[in-house]
């Protein structure tokens, strides 16, 4: 399925956000380097974000980080024309060149990702 | 977590023996476009730059020639658990800086109800850690004996 490379670049980039929360946690990053990973290079995240941010459009940043400030899921599912960020029906119908535009939710505004 | 419920997670279509590989990059190369021929991601990009995030942080590679990639992405719609042999041992940057042969990818939604990701990884980390687990993975040749071998058979 196609997608618009600023839909692909924010999605690399909330999965990047969710890895350096994940160090970020007590709790989580205790779990995996007791299994014996190395998650020491958190700078070199830091720095993989920086590059992402570049690619980014400021307007699409801008509401990626207004998302962020009230979620931890920014880009969610829409599945079915329902937002999996917070269950409401889209009243637009999404077809199947769905995720060749990036759109938000009409009602909680995250950036919606077809599957 | 059970070694079954762990057995559970894994697919014969995603199991690959002596793949032909010669380095890292390569390996997650072939591991995603393998996972997108056989549908089980949305974008090939997408996974294969969070993949290779995941190894900034820090190598995967746990030693003993085995390494464990995993990472969350929202490309994936469920767990997903892909078993591979290469035909010859790695560079890595594994911390005993052994060759791997032995790679386990574990991919995960970043919204996953069930929360198995962690302990997904945990139980297969604890499968190879055994001496004679990893030491039959490199001899047998078909997804049924690795079942097997999985569930103490
Ligand atoms: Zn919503």
């Amino acid at each position: 399925m196609p997608i618009v490379p600023a839909l692909e670049t924010v999605i690399i980039l909330q999965d990047l956000d969710l890895m350096i929360a994940e160090v970020n946690d007590a709790q989580s990053s205790k779990t995996i380097a007791d299994m014996g990973f190395n998650i020491d290079n958190l700078d070199k995240l830091e720095s993989a974000r920086k590059e992402l941010l570049e690619k980014l459009d400021d307007s699409i940043l801008r509401l990626y980080n207004r998302l962020s400030r009230r979620y931890s899921h920014r880009v969610v599912p829409v599945q079915n024309n329902i937002c999996l960020g917070c269950f409401m029906t889209q009243p637009t119908r999404f077809t199947d060149t769905g995720n060749t535009q990036l759109r938000t939710c009409q009602s909680c505004n995250r950036i919606l990702y077809k599957i | 977590m059970d070694n079954k419920a762990l057995a559970d997670f894994f697919d014969a279509e995603l199991f690959f023996f002596d793949l032909d590989v010669k380095s890292k990059p390569e390996l997650f190369r072939r591991l995603v476009e393998l996972l997108h021929e056989k549908g089980k991601i949305g974008n090939k990009n997408v996974i294969l730059q969070t993949i290779l995030a995941r190894e900034e942080l820090g190598s995967t590679g746990l030693g003993q020639g085995v390494a464990v990639p995993h990472s969350r992405s929202l490309m994936t719609k469920n767990l997903i658990l892909v078993g591979c042999r290469t035909k010859e041992p790695l560079d890595y940057a594994a911390p005993d800086d052994i060759g791997v042969r032995l790679v386990f990818l574990i991919l995960a939604p970043p919204q996953d109800p069930a929360n198995q990701y962690l302990p997904v990884l945990g139980k297969l980390v604890e499968f190879v850690s055994h001496e004679e687990i990893r030491n039959k993975l490199l001899e047998i040749g078909t997804f049924e004996e690795f079942k097997n071998l999985l569930l103490g058979e």
